[in-house]
């Protein structure tokens, strides 16, 4: 209700009133220095006014969500002055009230803007003005400016010594944001001039754009021709905003059209129901988007990498020379012909002290060569150094003995000794160190020649985990020459068989936030391939961004994931198969969470008036929008119960024109459909008592949609909007129409309390007004409201 | 001379520019409360003729004029104007008419005073020796509705003034005078001097030609004029 005086109050009510109105009408002038219209000066057009229809405002109570613009036509004098002004936008004001002795009390009832021409009755000299509802006005803001702007971001330099082969890495450039709404312009200059030499692209003659309004990818530009050397390239974007609340969402569009905190009432949105959201990778965030140690990742599926070792790149110095020249490349080392009068060793800088070692060697060609391998040591010589060691001799034609010794100081202790026999003799073979983290050795051994044999698996030779740390791999030869060993491959990963799979690896998701509303991690499904491999689930969580990590928990698929702490991680730990030859792969995993409130994912603006949003917006949220006879703009919950602020009875009413049982605007079901999802609720879903409102009146269906705003995965909205929509619309509502005094001071949405007899007593809803200036009498449409 | 009628031109001060005495622009309602102090100047783009001030439903007592014949000059005070109070209204005639390019009204009181309207005329025709006979009426917009429970609710808006007045023996001389200042003005002052009630005088629109009749036995005119209230 409106806020009046005792004396306007007392004069309204009381058996004689003089009535009197008001139009004020501010025209708009331009402002050059803000370079928009500001509202002039205040012109009482009252003189000039002839009559004056009747002053609508309606809540949506034809449809659920559908929301009428007040209109109020006036006829004027043709001659007043301000017609022949541009008066296009301009807003004009329609006060009312009563001369209270000789004082003039108003309360404004009417707010509009002029956005049709006037139209003029040459005969009568009058004209007609039409005073749109705000509402209206809303229309006319493209709401795509509710996005974040990107002038002339920098995409691509080519070098100006760049080849003509290099050309394919410069067709197709992503842009660095995702969301990307629309592409502005694309300038293509050179490098050396900068921005203001380059010359602006066309579309479609020179490039193409594709991804556009993608919440999971960034936008491309595919240029029709390479980037030629030593040109840049710099485009101008438009991106939507991404993951914001509803109500901020409004608040920025109602202050795109001029509606901020002081003439808005935005109330935030607060579902009863809970929300119910996912995270699904790879459909909402690829998998490259996470992070791994020892994967495989592609942006649909994680792997074990099918090559595990990789070449050394070892920077070797000989630390003994001797008679005999030593070569060296990253991953070998050859020692020359000739026999040496002194033992040679190499040394390379490592501070590999676990995982794999494999190599190659020809060490067993006669059996006056031999070789020791440092494979963890702390000194470069390894008459000081201390770690472990590897060597091997043919002891006869068949058979190669393999010995592990720990070094203490320089001094060898043996910690095992493994063999094979074999129907032929062995010249060359591949012998495969591994070292776990519990120091547990294990050797595998591989024939080279006269034929490639198969791997031998020689097990565990011992565990020893005295030296953990390593700073050097040395090799040292002995004996005769030639003797090498080649193609060094290593890992930090300790292999537990001869496969070339990766033993293990580990994926983590992205962080996945459960927003401030999160309730709780409800389920979690995944989809693995295990392929006679295993993989392991895993989840940690933590309530703030800036917070270390909790400890991870098991996680099984089918089970809600332990965790409460708003940010979640996923962890999936794969291991191969007892040989090493396969892997494991993941092919989605999904985390479905409840919460209060709820993100818009991305807000898509493109092509819409801010009208349209909050329309919207409001449909989202089950809430009313509209303006305040003072011009205030509102975007609130439907009324709760409250207290009447006003009786009126049979010395206010009169008459009553209809009244109905509101079947015609009860819906008894409401089915809501957003983005992917769509719910529906009806009085069988809701388990009332039978014979229930279908039963009775059959079925009246509401069906509300939102596709254009939300992206197609965005949070199951329709379950938590749908119940607070069928509370709203799914009750049989007393509707009637009164025709009463003139009170100025009621508003939409009031609530008032009628007392006209059994058949239309109780407290009622104003839905809708309708002011008549000519007759001041005021025309209510009420709605039961208990 | 019983019971004469005045007709002067409308309101003067629409043709200037109002200021008040510190010097910001002024706009009066007429017909419709005015309150102010001091008192205000009236500025004209050519200098206008002007014989009598017309104030209704005010709370001034007394006043000072002054006027300027041209825009350099300095204001002259008017002396031995004579005023004619009448409940709440007044009328000042100036001893003669003044021709002046401003106005300058300085209310004799200190505090804030109010006025409904104030008009600056200039006398165009007296009938004095003519027979008039004012048939008034009065137009209100307003209504009354009753409730369901029978309580009547009783409402106005605004009333107007309005009426016939009927000129008996008027001259061939008068009534093409008169016709003449029909013809060139929609809206009139009229002052019904006799019982001297100042509250039917005022600015009248003339809702319908001038009709006139000629009485051939005696030579003299009738005419007829539709009042109705500015």
């Amino acid at each position: 209700m409106k806020q009046i005086s005792t004396s306007l109050s007392g004069t309204l009510t009381s058996n004689t009133s003089s009535y009197i109105k008001k139009l004020l009408l501010y025209p708009r002038l331009w402002d050059n220095s803000q370079n928009k219209y500001t509202d002039g000066p205040a012109c009482d057009i009252t003189p000039y006014l002839i009559s004056c229809a009747t002053v609508k405002w309606k809540l949506d109570n034809e449809g659920y969500g559908v929301w009428n613009t007040a209109g109020l036509p006036i006829t004027l004098t043709d001659n007043a002055p301000f017609l022949s002004g541009q008066i296009y936008g301009a807003r004009a004001e329609v006060y009312c009230g009563a001369l209270c002795g000789e004082i003039a009390e108003y309360v404004k009832i009417f707010r509009g803007f002029i956005l049709r021409e006037p139209c003029f009755n040459k005969e009568e000299h009058s004209c007609i003005i039409y005073l749109s509802g705000e509402l209206a006005l809303l229309s006319s803001y493209k709401a795509e400016e509710l996005s974040v702007l990107h002038e002339n971001i920098l995409i691509s330099s080519r070098p100006a010594q760049s080849s003509s082969s290099e050309d394919n890495d410069y067709l197709v450039f992503t842009l660095p944001s995702r969301a990307v709404g629309a592409v502005l312009n694309v300038l293509c200059g050179d490098t050396s001039t900068g921005i203001a030499g380059a010359t602006e692209l066309k579309e479609v003659n020179s490039y193409e754009v594709s991804s556009l309004n993608s919440y999971k990818y960034p936008a491309k530009i595919t240029l029709l021709k390479p980037l030629a050397a030593g040109k840049s390239l710099w485009v101008s974007y438009r991106c939507w905003h991404t993951d914001k609340s509803i109500e901020w969402a409004v608040e920025q569009t109602a202050a795109l059209c001029g509606y901020t905190q002081n003439n808005a009432e935005i109330q935030s949105v607060d579902y009863e129901g809970l929300i119910e959201a996912f995270f699904k990778q790879p459909s909402d965030a690829d998998f490259t988007q996470g992070s791994w140690d020892y994967a495989e990742v592609s942006s649909s599926s994680v792997k074990l990498p099918s090559s595990f070792l990789s070449a050394a790149q070892y920077d070797w110095h000989i630390v003994h020379s001797g008679n005999v020249p030593v070569n060296f490349t990253p991953s070998s080392i050859s020692l020359g012909q000739g026999t040496l009068s002194n033992p040679v060793s190499a040394a390379a800088p490592s501070e590999q002290a676990y995982g794999t070692w494999e190599i190659e060697t020809d060490s067993l060609l006669n059996e006056d060569l031999q070789h020791y391998f440092y494979y963890v040591a702390d000194n470069e010589d390894f008459r000081y150094a201390n770690g472990y060691c590897f060597t091997f001799t043919k002891a006869d034609y068949y058979r190669v003995f393999f010995s592990f010794y720990k070094v203490n100081s320089g001094s060898l202790q043996q910690m095992g000794v493994k063999w094979f026999d074999r129907q032929t003799h062995t010249d060359r073979l591949t012998y495969r160190i591994s070292r776990d983290e519990n120091g547990t050795v294990r050797l595998f051994v591989r024939p080279l020649t006269p034929s490639v044999d198969n791997w031998i698996d020689l097990g565990i030779v011992f565990t020893d985990n005295t030296y953990t740390t390593c700073t050097h791999h040395i090799v040292e030869f002995m004996h005769c020459a030639p003797n090498s060993i080649y193609n060094i491959r290593l890992s930090p990963q300790a292999a537990l068989s001869t496969g070339e799979y990766a033993p293990y690896g580990s994926y983590l998701s992205p962080v996945i936030d459960g927003g401030s509303g999160l309730c709780a991690w409800t389920d979690f499904t995944a989809s693995q391939e295990l392929n006679d491999c295993s993989g392991a689930f895993f989840s940690r969580s933590k309530n703030n961004l800036q917070d270390s990590w909790g400890a991870w928990h098991s996680l099984t698929i089918g089970c809600a994931p332990q965790e409460t702490g708003r940010y979640l991680q996923l962890k999936w730990y794969a291991q191969s198969d007892q040989l090493q030859t396969k892997s494991p792969k993941l092919n989605y995993w999904q985390v479905d969470w409840e919460g209060e409130g709820v993100n818009i994912a991305m807000l898509n603006t493109g092509g819409a008036s801010c009208k349209d949003i909050i329309t919207e917006l409001a449909v989202l949220s089950g809430y009313q929008i509209g303006f305040t006879a003072e011009g205030k703009f509102f975007f609130k919950h439907r009324p709760a119960l409250t207290s009447p602020v006003l009786t009126i009875d049979k010395n206010d009413i009169l008459s009553v024109e209809s009244i109905n049982n509101g079947a015609d605007k009860l819906y008894n079901r409401v089915c809501v459909n957003f983005g992917n999802y769509s719910c529906c609720i009806d009085e069988f879903t809701q388990q009332n008592p039978r014979p229930n409102l279908i039963d009775k009146y059959g079925v009246k269906e509401l069906v509300l949609s939102s596709g254009t705003l939300l992206p197609a995965h965005n949070a199951n909205l329709a379950r938590a909007c749908a119940p607070a929509v069928f509370r709203e619309a799914g009750k049989l509502k007393k509707r009637a129409a009164v025709l009463c005094r003139f009170l100025p001071q009621i508003d939409l949405g009031d609530v008032i309390s009628v007392n006209y007899g059994a058949d239309l007593s109780g407290n009622m809803l104003v839905e809708g007004l309708e002011f008549d200036l000519e007759n001041w009498v005021l025309r209510l449409d009420l709605c039961s409201w208990d | 001379m019983i019971n004469p009628i005045e007709i002067l031109t409308p309101d003067l001060l629409l043709n200037g520019t109002l200021y008040d005495l510190q010097g910001n622009a002024l706009t009066l309602q007429q017909g419709s409360k005015n309150t102010l102090s001091g008192g205000f100047e009236a500025v004209f783009p050519s200098s206008v003729q002007a014989d009598k001030v017309l104030i209704k439903n005010t709370s001034l007592e007394d006043l000072s004029i002054y006027y300027k014949v041209q825009s350099e000059a300095e204001y002259i005070l008017m002396e031995n104007a004579s005023v004619f109070l009448s409940g709440k209204d007044m009328l000042i005639t100036f001893p003669q008419v003044v021709q002046a390019v401003a106005f300058k009204f300085v209310f004799a009181s200190e505090s804030e005073e109010y006025f409904y309207s104030f008009i600056l005329l200039k006398s165009l025709l007296v009938l004095d020796t003519v027979l008039s006979s004012l048939r008034p009426s009065v137009f209100c917009r307003g209504g009354h509705h009753y409730t369901a429970g029978g309580n009547l609710i009783l409402w106005r808006e605004f009333c107007k003034h309005g009426g016939t007045l009927t000129l008996e023996n008027v001259s061939s001389s008068v009534k093409n005078a008169l016709a003449e200042i029909c013809a060139g003005n929609l809206l009139l002052t009229f002052i019904f001097y006799g019982g001297f009630d100042l509250s039917q005088s005022g600015e009248y629109g003339l809702a319908a030609p001038l009709k006139t009749e000629l009485d051939r036995s005696l030579s003299l005119w009738r005419a007829e004029m539709e009042l109705a209230e500015k």
